[in-house]
């Protein structure tokens, strides 16, 4: 067996792997080893798998850390962890079909996982720039890019076993807006604690919270489903008229679902867990507030500040 | 006159525009050594306008190339700016569409430039992501240009031409 197929049955083989950085570095190595000898005899077909073994490797491990950092209840950077396993799936997606037959890399499981875990996260709220570009240089070949003077390579297309992208060298700049639908989803505003001026993420992790605590393995299949059910009002005894209505639409308890004949409650069961502690056990858990209305934020702009910590994501792809 | 077509995928729209060569020729960033290849292109891309500042869109660089290596194709592609006044807005938010631009074609080049266009956005983009572009053309001398704005998947930007015959056979 060749180097080359050595690598694809072990990244095959990502359950039994160890998923340690020896092993992550091992494999980097063959890699870019193969690479170099790919692209110094001119084979850019070889060099473009290995950019696909390269970047299947990236996958798993965006993803295993994902999982490792939702254990660990750092539930923000397994965020981002997500984010760089849907964005790398994204790429291969450009040259190569996901939704291999058998799926032997376990990548369709892996969109389909990200996409569920990104779904029962808070409702973050982002801030996204719009920035303005002068100039920008070719990823490739380190060229600045003019519309009359372009380098050749193409944006997206793989050379010598790497993606092209560009990278803005001149620019400014040109607004910050709040937003839910960010194009990078890493970009997450925190509320600034007022006295110490630190970061304090407030966000309600409680499903994530949940539903991690139970699940063994990051390979283990699980499913959500949202669901609405009538609370008798017997159950909020404790809330008075003034309070907010516990069905979560803002309102006030008697201006909302206090007359009516029960309290409309979202829920989510969590369940399909292979296994599961107690394997009988469907969850029922219920939904999450609302997270911060974006006009209150807006209002109070300056108590929120951002992470910056994926800075390696700033290009144009 | 404004027509709407909108079905799942894709919609269109169609209306009366009054965008000419010459009106582009007297703007301010457009410079003097440009003017003649602007008179001579077919396929113009326009510049949105942001505080009396022109703004090209993230793709422009790619596509503006595309069309270059085709001029054995028929086509002259031109943009509104040097090279040195060239700069393109990247907005971070998730916008519903991919914004590719507005695009001032003649006649004798539609066909092809949605032919071509097609081909970029099928081989290059490698996204099947709903796009967002412009078109302005003009049939004859004696003829209005018309505007079309072309929001959906690639797979049928195509209809445009089908809009554009009906609009012009009107």
């Amino acid at each position: 067996m060749n180097e080359f197929e050595a690598v694809v049955n072990k990244l095959k083989d990502f359950k039994n792997r160890r998923h340690d950085q020896e092993e992550e570095d091992e494999i980097s190595k063959i890699l870019l080893e193969l690479r170099e000898k790919f692209v110094q005899i001119g084979d850019q077909e070889k060099a473009k798998e290995v950019w696909r073994l390269h970047t299947i490797k990236l996958i798993h491990r965006h993803y295993i850390n994902a999982f490792k950092c939702m254990k660990t209840k750092k539930f923000y950077d397994g965020w981002c962890y997500l984010e760089l396993a849907e964005k790398h799936l994204g790429y291969l997606g450009e040259h190569f079909n996901i939704g291999e037959p058998g799926d032997p890399f376990f990548l369709s499981f892996i969109k389909k996982q990200v996409k569920k875990f990104q779904d029962i996260y808070p409702n973050y709220i982002f801030h996204s720039t719009g920035i303005n570009v002068k100039t920008s240089r070719c990823s490739i070949c380190n060229e600045i890019i003019t519309p009359r003077n372009h380098c050749g390579h193409e944006l997206r297309e793989i050379y010598d076993g790497m993606r092209c992208v560009r990278i803005p060298q001149d620019f400014e700049l040109d607004h910050d807006a709040i937003t839910r639908y960010p194009y990078w989803k890493y970009r997450v505003l925190f509320k600034k604690d007022e006295e110490t001026e630190e970061m304090v993420d407030n966000y309600d992790y409680s499903f994530i919270d949940y539903l991690i605590e139970i699940l063994p393995s990051p390979y283990d299949e699980w499913d959500y489903k949202r669901v609405e059910q009538l609370i008798p009002h017997s159950e909020f005894k404790h809330f008075n008229g003034d309070d907010k209505c516990p069905c979560h639409s803002g309102k006030k308890y008697k201006e909302c679902c206090s007359e009516k004949d029960g309290i409309l409650m979202p829920f989510i069961y969590f369940g399909g867990f292979k296994p599961l502690k107690d394997p009988k056990t469907i969850k029922i858990y219920p939904t999450r507030p609302e997270s911060p209305n974006i006009n209150e934020i807006k209002d109070n702009l300056f108590v929120y500040t951002t992470v910056m910590v994926k800075a390696e994501l700033f290009y144009i792809d | 006159m404004i027509k709407m077509c909108a079905q799942h995928d894709f919609e269109i729209i169609v209306y009366n525009s009054e965008i000419s060569t010459d009106l582009i020729l007297n703007q301010k960033f457009v410079p003097d050594n440009l003017k003649d290849s602007i008179k001579a292109s077919n396929v113009l891309f326009l510049p949105k306008i942001i505080n009396d500042k022109p703004f090209y869109e993230v793709e422009t660089l790619d596509l503006f190339r595309y069309f270059r290596n085709a001029v054995e194709e028929g086509f002259k592609p031109e943009l509104c700016v040097s090279d040195d006044d060239f700069q393109f807005r990247r907005e971070e938010a998730a916008e519903e569409f991919f914004v590719l631009g507005w695009f001032l074609i003649k006649y004798a080049v539609i066909k092809p430039f949605i032919k071509k266009l097609k081909e970029y956005l099928l081989k290059k983009l490698k996204r099947n992501i709903p796009i967002e572009l412009k078109i302005t053309a003009k049939k004859t001398k004696m003829t209005k240009t018309v505007d079309l704005e072309y929001k959906g998947l690639p797979d049928h930007i195509d209809r445009i031409l089908d809009k554009l015959e009906d609009f012009w056979n009107e």
